[in-house]
């Protein structure tokens, strides 16, 4: 395989790093037990699992539950179906969010739930004003941290206000893009956030949902009752131990790294909203993004379309329509995402070459 | 414990004195289909192929077998005794092992002669055989069907020995591949050219392919796919060699330089000029494409003879008459066509002209070219070329 020189993709997935790849391997080889099994060694494994768990919660700075699952996808349909309730009822959702979080939603829509897309102000974010006059719902899900464009949804004002007004509404977070960079709130109105580990350097297939169980059992899949009957299968204790590292290893760097990378006028960027300090998405107009990307690619540069989960060709987001880039011109982008580990030189050494092939390639589209 | 197999083929009795030639090459090409780790005995006998083969790799030489161009149909057989109560067994025992002996079935024995000295005609061993069984069976649930049976004991005879099957499977058919020399194919990514392909590797064709590759604009998506479609059709030729030529240049040139509705008919032209010099220099014997007549703007004739135009050596086209579903279903029989389907970009918005010229005239295309410095781009297109042995 050509060898990848700068790798600006983290947001798809951010690659393992070589001292937590050899942790993963020290583990499947020290703990290769069943953590269920009630000899000493499935014993001990069932202790190394409950450590890692508290690690992951205190870092998370979570004071609930946390199940272990296989990533950002299976937690979000998981927390969705756990906690809508039984009655079918109304549920809001971000229109910004991954399609993980909307698809499971909308699939409801059939089965008679009222589905209700939370209104976007012209940042992109949720506004906070045009929903005050929404039914009461059963359960709302929206994203941290959006993974196109990198704006910041107000969780904390949003979950405050929602569990005075409605006190039994839950509210379900989708905080892939966010964990393991930025440091974790005290979330006290959320009832379930999900992560994925691969997005912080961690194993891809792994990931957990923070959670406030409901009294009721009600998981997804069933079987062996693992994780108290929530999330049944095999607990993939070397992955979920490697994922504890790159957690704690990738927040280390991050509150080291304090210079944090803002373009003027790179990025797509509104004012008065938060972003994200590892993400943003790059006007490219008039030049069609992919043509660019494969630019940086000869160069050896890696660079994002949009989410890779919706990087489908035909569609244009709904963010970036939301945004103003009518059309076509939602393919006139390109997302840079980075990691804690980054080095700051070789981005502002990336920014220039992007700003050359660009030029370069404008003459092909007007 | 080895199995045997009679294989059939197709055509090359009729090619007189070639014949030794063509059967020594589908003995070559089966031997080199088959699994490298069994040790495979392949004999000719007097028009038919004999395969003997370790039980244990059953599975992968039949499927060898199912891809091999120039065998018709191939039988899983027994060798049995040649004389007359020998067959008379043979043929019961054959129908013991298809057959539950207590429900209804239809059959037919069906004797073929190649050793002519052999005493008995073959209408005689098929009644011999037919009353050895029906006195062995009675006739409660056993009837011959001589137009379509349920089941047809064969009964070969040869000068070396005697077989019975019951079983008749076909295959590719065609020619062995090596048989009628090396082409250069024009391989796209698209579901068309790799069906050329493979028209032309059953007529006993060796296939290489060459490539086209924007690169720098669209990525390597399209190049995965080529890479992959040469491999799928590898398993019908063994060893092929495919070409990649980076095309950006010239596509950019030509972009740049000439008229837009002109520009397919350009790119296609360079391309052929580039694949004629590679041929030349391989001593390949013709160029194969996927083009199916109308069926783009570049394919129709006016635009298929101008791009022609710019090469001598023959150029074929087997599937200019074609209907696309039948194109679609070869290409889902050889198993190309999911590969083909596959969304790989094709960054219309840069290169393709909005209004593409369905009648380009050579004058203006000549002119168009003499913008471009053509020696020097082809010159640059061909030192970059990627070699790759599939």
């Amino acid at each position: 395989m050509p060898s990848c020189e700068l790798y600006l993709d983290h947001a798809a997935t951010s690659p393992m790093r070589r001292s937590v790849a050899e942790k993963l391997c020290h583990y499947l080889l020290e703990y290769p037990f069943n953590s269920e099994t009630v000899y000493e060694w499935g014993l001990i494994s069932k202790r190394v699992l409950a450590e890692a768990r508290t690690e992951i919660l205190k870092k998370l700075n979570w004071n609930a539950d946390l199940l272990f699952t296989s990533g950002g996808t299976e937690s979000n349909n998981l927390a969705i179906h756990a906690l809508k309730g039984k009655n079918k009822g109304v549920i809001w959702v971000s229109q910004t969010a991954h399609p993980s979080l909307i698809k499971p939603i909308k699939k409801l829509e059939d089965e008679g739930w009222q589905i209700l897309d939370l209104p976007i102000a012209s940042t992109g974010c949720v506004d906070l004003e045009a929903i005050k006059d929404f039914p009461e719902p059963n359960l709302v899900a929206i994203e941290w941290v959006n993974s196109e464009v990198g704006f910041i949804q107000p969780i904390s004002t949003l979950s405050s206000w929602l569990k005075e007004t409605y006190p039994s509404s839950k509210i379900v977070i989708d905080a892939v893009q966010g964990v393991g960079k930025i440091e974790m709130p005290a979330w006290k109105n959320v009832d379930a956030f999900s992560f994925s580990a691969h997005k912080f350097g961690g194993p891809i297939g792994t990931g957990g949902l923070a959670f406030r169980p409901p009294k009721q059992l009600n998981p997804l899949q069933l079987g062996g009752g693992q994780e108290s009957g929530w999330r049944s299968g095999t607990i993939a204790l070397a992955n979920i131990l490697c994922m504890k590292d790159a957690l704690l290893e990738s927040y280390k760097q991050a509150n080291v790294a304090t210079e944090t990378y803002q373009v003027e006028g790179l990025f797509v960027r509104k004012e008065g909203v938060e972003y994200s300090s590892y993400l943003g998405l790059i006007d490219t107009r008039p030049v069609d993004g992919e043509v660019l990307l494969h630019q940086l690619e000869a160069k050896g540069i890696a660079m994002g379309l949009g989410s890779a989960c919706q990087a489908s060709r035909k569609k244009p987001s709904l963010t970036l329509q939301l945004l103003g880039f009518q059309g076509s011109e939602a393919r006139q982008t390109l997302r840079m995402s980075w990691s804690p580990f980054t080095d700051m030189k070789e981005i502002e050494a990336t920014i220039q070459t992007f700003k050359q092939l660009h030029q370069e390639s404008s003459r092909y589209f007007k | 414990m080895n199995s045997l197999y009679i294989i059939r083929y197709d055509k090359i009795g009729l090619k007189g004195q070639n014949r030794s030639m063509f059967e020594r090459r589908l003995c070559k090409n089966i031997k080199g289909q088959a699994p490298k780790e069994a040790s495979c005995n392949i004999i000719r006998i007097q028009g038919r192929v004999l395969v003997e083969v370790d039980s244990e790799f059953e599975e992968e030489i039949e499927d060898a077998l199912r891809r091999t161009p120039g065998i018709h149909s191939f039988s899983k057989a027994t060798t049995v005794g040649k004389d007359i109560e020998a067959l008379k067994e043979a043929g019961l025992k054959e129908l013991q092992k298809n057959w539950d002996g207590k429900s209804p079935i239809e059959f037919r024995v069906s004797a073929k002669r190649s050793d002519k000295e052999y005493p008995i005609k073959s209408s005689e061993i098929n009644q011999a055989v037919g009353d050895h069984i029906f006195q062995h069976y009675g006739n409660e649930f056993l009837k011959v069907n001589l137009k379509k049976p349920q089941l047809e004991i064969g009964l070969e005879i040869h000068y070396q020995r005697a077989m019975v099957h019951s079983k008749i499977e076909r295959s590719l058919g065609g020619l062995p591949v090596g048989t009628a020399g090396d082409v250069l194919c024009l391989l796209s990514g698209g579901i068309d050219s790799p069906v050329a392909a493979f028209q032309m590797l059953r007529r006993g064709c060796r296939v290489h392919f060459i490539f086209f590759e924007n690169r720098v604009f669209l990525g390597r998506a399209a190049y995965e796919k080529v890479l992959r479609l040469a491999k799928t059709l590898s398993k019908f030729q063994g060893f092929c060699i495919l070409n990649v030529v980076p095309f950006t240049d010239i596509q950019v040139a030509i972009r740049d330089e000439c008229r837009e509705r002109n520009r397919v008919i350009l790119y296609r032209r360079y391309m052929y000029r580039i694949a004629e010099r590679l041929l030349n220099e391989k001593g390949y014997h013709g160029l194969i494409n996927g083009e199916c007549l109308g069926q783009v703007a570049s394919q129709t004739l006016e635009n298929m003879k101008v791009v022609n135009d710019v090469v001598e050596c023959p150029v074929y086209r087997p599937l200019i008459s074609m209907d696309k579903n039948d194109i679609v279903n070869i290409a889902k029989k050889i198993d190309t066509f999911d590969i083909s389907s596959e969304d790989a970009p094709d960054c219309c918005s840069v290169f393709m002209p909005s209004r593409p010229a369905t009648k380009a005239k050579t004058e203006f295309l000549l002119d168009d070219e003499t913008r471009l410095d053509s020696e020097a781009l082809i010159e640059k297109a061909i030192s970059e070329m990627e070699v790759i042995k599939i």
